[in-house]
């Protein structure tokens, strides 16, 4: 069964994407994992590379394998230090 | 010498008398610049158990091998000094213009003991030394000084390092701000130049930096250009280059890298994402930015210069408030205010105060409030809350100028307070004096040690793991085990960046071993990574055994609860977290070979080292 994502993007992300979020159909039992590589597809030049990316699933750190339900509040963003 | 003036100036203010001593080669050789040779200096020339603002005190302003020659990234020059804050080493770096301008002026390095009895400021150009009376720029701002300098002197192309009325009346969190914006931030620096009355370092030169091998460096800083522009990093290196440090800071606020309300709250749960993405480069720039701002020999020029005109707290032009600042003075305090962020950036900047300690220092200060531990009674009748944006700049601009028995009490940083006013100590995040700055440990666990075991105690630029830890997910990261060769290794190589007088955002650029990349072609040496090491290595001890020299050990150097997750948050993205500090403290102690106690290092390993036979014979290894 389908449901509708919606993923916001913050900071270098949102920058880089053009845009605050995004929605997406995806097939039930999807995972953090695979949504990251759905994102990678539609937005190539994102560095959404796995291990410095993160997934703030209902404001909490995803682990890759961690389902994702419909209505899930997902936030993806890179971080660096600052000065 | 190439990379390298082959001078150094000591200048001792209390008899007015300076000398020029040689800066040989050995020496440079082995502890490269910056602090390494500033630590050298200092230890062997000052007693330990000096006071941090007599005349004992040396106060040095010192430069790496690459800075003034062109070599890209290479702008940064470094204040060394005892500490009054932490009785301990300090060192507190700057970038902008100063430190190249003091290589054409002809050395690599000031060095000042000593107090004038009335004002002065040192003048220096091209190899003349003038110790002049600062009467007319004593009590002015950073920008009214320099204007007034260049004026006096005739000289519109000098460069100076300066302070304002903040480290002329010593509070312990004034800076020594250089090209109006960029500021040699922590540890009091701006309290010991002050305490010498010594108002500014005033440069200027002519004189060429020789290099080893100018074609080689041409061709190397083409290769850093091209991997900028062309590299696998180069949209980040892109948008760093158009909205610097504030890049990330909505991420950092919500995600748990940056601290919120005073270390206690939760970025998605206490301060609004609206706020958080406010405070970014994106969300600021359209309303305020006149103009790009780089530091010398920078191409990524990460700055920006704002106009603030209209609103609640115009303030003409100003540098854009970097990440730290805008965490501290944001959702440190829970403030969502633009306008108040900007308008405490400008008067931290004008006054000289170290912007991450003053906003904790701020948000200390709400906090003890809110909680019924201060009283409109020490406020002077601020009604401080989380947020209250009247409050905090007012808050700010009586701590700056010192103009209220609050403002002078805050001026001490919140460590400093706390012991004057006898309360609030409960909620101090602090080590050793020295407020925590704004990326947390409990993202980023590595920060543990680098926070607590450093010699210049709660400073996210000195090396470590931290860095690396803030930017992955990976739990692993937790897992202190193993990870002390790699905290070593890490260590060493920032030693290695801020002492050459490398940039740390020369992490945005894509290139990899930056330093051995440049430090050969400018300097002539062969500089690999083992020589890297140990060179990063011998400054590192250096730095230490002044510290252990005043007795310090590694117990006098605990993290705040709050930082470390004692008790763990309840709720958000680092729910549930408690940093293994201690495992990560003995990590890195077994592999540096300390013991665990003393923070003794062992003979052998300072013997491997070489150059550390002074501090081997005064430590009785």
């Amino acid at each position: 069964m389908e449901m509708r994502i919606t993923v916001n993007f913050s900071s270098l992300f949102r920058t880089l994407a053009g845009v605050d979020q995004v929605e997406l159909e995806v097939a039930g039992g999807v995972t953090a994992d695979r949504l990251l590589s759905l994102l990678a597809q539609k937005y190539p030049d994102l560095p959404l590379e796995r291990d410095k990316t993160f997934f703030l699933l209902n404001g909490q750190i995803a682990k890759g394998d961690q389902m994702i339900r419909e209505g899930d509040q997902i936030r993806l963003f890179q971080l660096s230090a600052g000065g | 010498m190439n990379g390298y003036c082959g001078k150094m100036l000591f200048v001792d203010l209390s008899t007015g008398r300076h000398e020029v001593q040689p800066l040989e080669e050995d020496l440079a050789g082995q502890f490269i610049g910056g602090y390494g040779i500033g630590a050298k200096v200092l230890f062997e020339r000052m007693e330990p158990g000096s006071d941090p603002l007599g005349p004992d005190n040396i106060m040095g302003f010192t430069t790496g091998p690459l800075t003034g020659t062109g070599a890209l990234l290479s702008g940064r020059y470094t204040l060394v000094c005892k500490s009054p804050v932490t009785g301990g080493w300090n060192d507190a770096n700057s970038g902008g213009y100063f430190g190249p301008e003091l290589k054409k002026a002809g050395f690599d390095a000031i060095f000042i003991q000593g107090a004038s009895k009335t004002p002065v400021y040192l003048w220096i150009h091209d190899g003349e030394v003038e110790i002049k009376d600062a009467g007319a720029i004593w009590g002015k701002d950073v920008i009214e000084t320099e204007e007034i300098l260049k004026s006096a002197l005739g000289e519109k192309s000098l460069r100076a390092a300066v302070i304002g009325p903040a480290g002329e009346k010593l509070s312990l969190m004034a800076a020594v701000i250089n090209d109006g914006h960029r500021a040699a931030g922590r540890g009091g620096c701006g309290a010991v130049m002050g305490a010498k009355k010594l108002k500014a370092v005033v440069v200027r030169g002519t004189q060429e930096v020789p290099v080893a091998d100018p074609e080689k460096l041409k061709a190397v800083n083409q290769e850093i250009v091209d991997t900028i522009k062309n590299g696998p990093a180069a949209r980040i290196a892109a948008a760093f280059s158009t909205f610097g440090t504030t890049m990330m800071t909505g991420a950092s606020a919500l995600s748990g890298d940056s601290p919120v309300k005073n270390w206690g709250g939760v970025g998605i749960v206490d301060y609004s994402e609206e706020a958080a993405t406010r405070f970014e480069g994106a969300a600021m720039d359209p309303r305020y930015r006149v103009k790009k701002y780089s530091c010398a020999h920078c191409p990524i020029g990460c700055g920006a210069i704002y106009e603030v005109n209209d609103g609640k707290w115009p303030v003409g032009e100003t540098g854009r408030p970097e990440y730290e600042t805008s965490a501290a003075f944001g959702c440190l305090m829970l403030n969502e205010d633009l306008e108040a962020l900007i308008k405490c950036n400008h008067i931290c900047n004008i006054y000289g105060l170290d912007t991450i300690s003053a906003g904790a220092t701020v948000a200390w200060a709400i906090e003890c409030y809110e909680n019924g531990i201060l009283s409109k009674a020490d406020t002077g009748g601020i009604d401080l809350g989380w947020g209250n944006a009247e409050a905090i700049v007012q808050t700010t601009q009586e701590m700056a100028d010192q103009s209220t028995e609050f403002g002078k009490t805050l001026a001490l940083g919140s460590a400093g307070a706390a012991q004057k006013l006898g309360k609030g100590a409960e909620y101090l995040i602090t080590v050793k004096g020295i407020e925590l700055p704004m990326h947390d440990p409990r993202l980023g666990p590595g920060f543990t040690r680098t926070y607590a075991m450093d010699p210049t105690p709660a400073r996210h630029v000195k090396g470590g793991l931290g860095l690396q830890h803030m930017q992955i997910s990976d739990p692993s990261k937790y897992d202190p085990e193993g990870k002390g060769q790699a905290d070593l290794e890490a260590t060493a190589a920032q030693e290695i960046i801020n002492t050459a007088g490398l940039c740390l955002f020369k992490n945005f650029t894509g290139v990899q071993n930056i330093a051995r990349k440049l430090i050969p072609p400018v300097t002539g040496w062969h500089f690999d990574a083992e020589e890297e090491r140990n060179a990063g290595l011998r400054i590192f001890h250096m730095r230490h055994a002044f510290n252990l020299r005043e007795g310090m050990k590694p117990g006098d150097f605990p993290l705040p609860k709050r930082s470390v997750g004692e008790p763990p948050q309840t709720e958000g993205p680092l729910k549930g977290v408690t940093v293994d500090y201690k495992g990560f403290n003995q990590n890195f102690f077994k592999a540096i070979g300390w013991e665990e106690t003393t923070g003794r290092p062992s003979r052998s390993s300072l013997e491997q080292l070489g150059g550390m036979e002074y501090v081997i014979d005064t430590l009785g290894l």
